[in-house]
């Protein structure tokens, strides 16, 4: 029982109080905006001395780009990165939430945090969602333990390979990576892989463009490649379309000047301030 | 109650009334105006309108009670039974009861400061819009309302 004088307090997190609002909408006709259609290439590998991750950097919704520039490589802490697809909202909230997490964690334990712990974090809070944040994530990052990379699907399930693909292009990704990926690359191999990885993601799948992101993370070290390469760049006109003046012939033309009827001055006196009191 | 007609507000227990009456058939949207009846009255009051609102709902008590279990096994019921008790300590806190507790000493025992999750950053007490008429919220919590 809630009145205005002892109103009843919601309990800090999501809050289902429209729910049954629009649930009632809905009945009479005036249903909700369906979520859009996303689409990615997200991937990641292990080469010799880490991991190299790697994301294209259009965001869709359905049919329309909705930013060329999308960051989808997000810091988790010093030593992780991770990359997300699906709803770019959700992605971004849940790996900032989880990174404050890692970093109270780390705070705490005086160590570097493992891998594992930020992947067991994900797949906890993911699972407890039931799949209602829409997020696809890929998890890499060196630990003292070596190199790792982590799947973690939406509903909370997770994979620990040594090279993983996610997003509409995973499957172009993952071709390239099922037929040159080979245990302790070079740098140099790993780059060019995972840049081809998602090229295949940008040129075969059509929610994925624009430009490659890489982030290459060694022990106690770290590069952040964003753009690494332009890969859609859109083309230049070959001619000038303006028109050249005087093409629009001009047929007549008067001028009215403007006549002065009458000029006066007024002067504004100047007050003098009050100090009376 | 009799004190309440002093607030111009007509007393609580009148207004709960059974959840098979209609909703008055001028609400707008289906729903009590939440400037007349309150926010409260928005939701619904028996079942859940989204397919997790009961999972997050019951999260804590669930997990909480999982974790006991698991303690128990481990450690022995002692185990369980004294961090209830300090937990329950906790809840016995004196506060008056419409200033809300930062329960930062029942998140130490359960763990929970070194955690951050939506109950952080979602819908937090100290970007609340709206409180309750302190005498009230008092003589709510006793029961006398």
């Amino acid at each position: 029982m809630s009145s205005v004088l002892a109103p009843e307090i919601p309990t800090p997190g999501f809050s289902f109080d429209l729910c049954e609002r629009n649930a009632m909408l809905e009945r009479k006709g005036f249903s909700a905006p369906k979520a859009q259609k996303t689409g990615t290439t997200i991937v990641g590998i292990i080469y010799k001395d880490g991991v190299i991750l790697g994301a294209d950097t259009r965001a869709t919704e359905g049919n329309i780009v909705a930013d060329k520039k999308s960051e989808k490589i997000h810091y988790l802490a010093k030593n992780m990165y991770c990359c997300g697809a699906g709803t770019a909202a959700d992605t971004c909230m849940t790996n900032s939430m989880i990174s404050s997490q890692l970093e109270l964690h780390r705070l705490n334990t005086n160590r570097i945090v493992p891998v594992v712990t930020a992947c067991t974090m994900l797949k906890q809070l993911l699972f407890r969602h039931q799949g209602h944040i829409s997020a696809a994530l890929i998890v890499g990052g060196v630990d003292n333990l070596g190199p790792h990379i982590y799947v973690i699907y939406p509903h909370g399930s997770t994979d620990h390979l040594p090279y993983a693909t996610m997003g509409s292009g995973s499957l172009a990704a993952m071709s390239v990576f099922e037929s040159r990926w080979k245990p302790d690359m070079s740098e140099e191999e790993g780059k060019a892989l995972v840049s081809d990885a998602i090229r295949a993601g940008i040129f075969n799948d059509l929610g994925s463009g624009n430009s490659v992101d890489l982030c290459i993370i060694r022990k106690g070290s770290l590069d952040y490649l964003c753009p690494y390469e332009l890969s859609c760049v859109k083309g230049e006109k070959q001619g000038s379309y303006r028109y050249k003046k005087g093409t629009t012939a001009v047929l007549t033309k008067t001028v009215r000047p403007i006549i002065v009827e009458e000029e006066c001055v007024r002067r504004v006196e100047t007050e003098c301030m009050d100090t009376s009191s | 109650m009799i004190a309440f007609e002093s607030f111009g507000f007509s007393a609580l227990k009148k207004k709960d009334k059974d959840f098979n009456e209609p909703i008055s058939s001028n609400a707008p949207y289906g729903i009590e105006s939440p400037l007349v009846a309150g926010l409260g009255s928005t939701k619904k009051q028996i079942g859940f309108s989204h397919p997790i609102e009961a999972s997050e709902s019951n999260y804590e008590k669930k997990s909480q009670r999982l974790e006991m279990l698991m303690l128990r096994n481990i450690q022995g019921l002692h185990a369980p039974m004294r961090l209830a008790m300090e937990i329950k300590a906790t809840e016995q806190i004196g506060r008056l009861p419409f200033l809300p507790s930062s329960n930062i000493m029942r998140d130490v025992i359960l763990g929970r400061d070194e955690d951050i999750g939506f109950q952080d950053i979602l819908n937090t007490t100290e970007f609340r819009e709206q409180m309750g008429q302190p005498h009230a919220v008092v003589e709510k919590s006793l029961g006398i309302l």
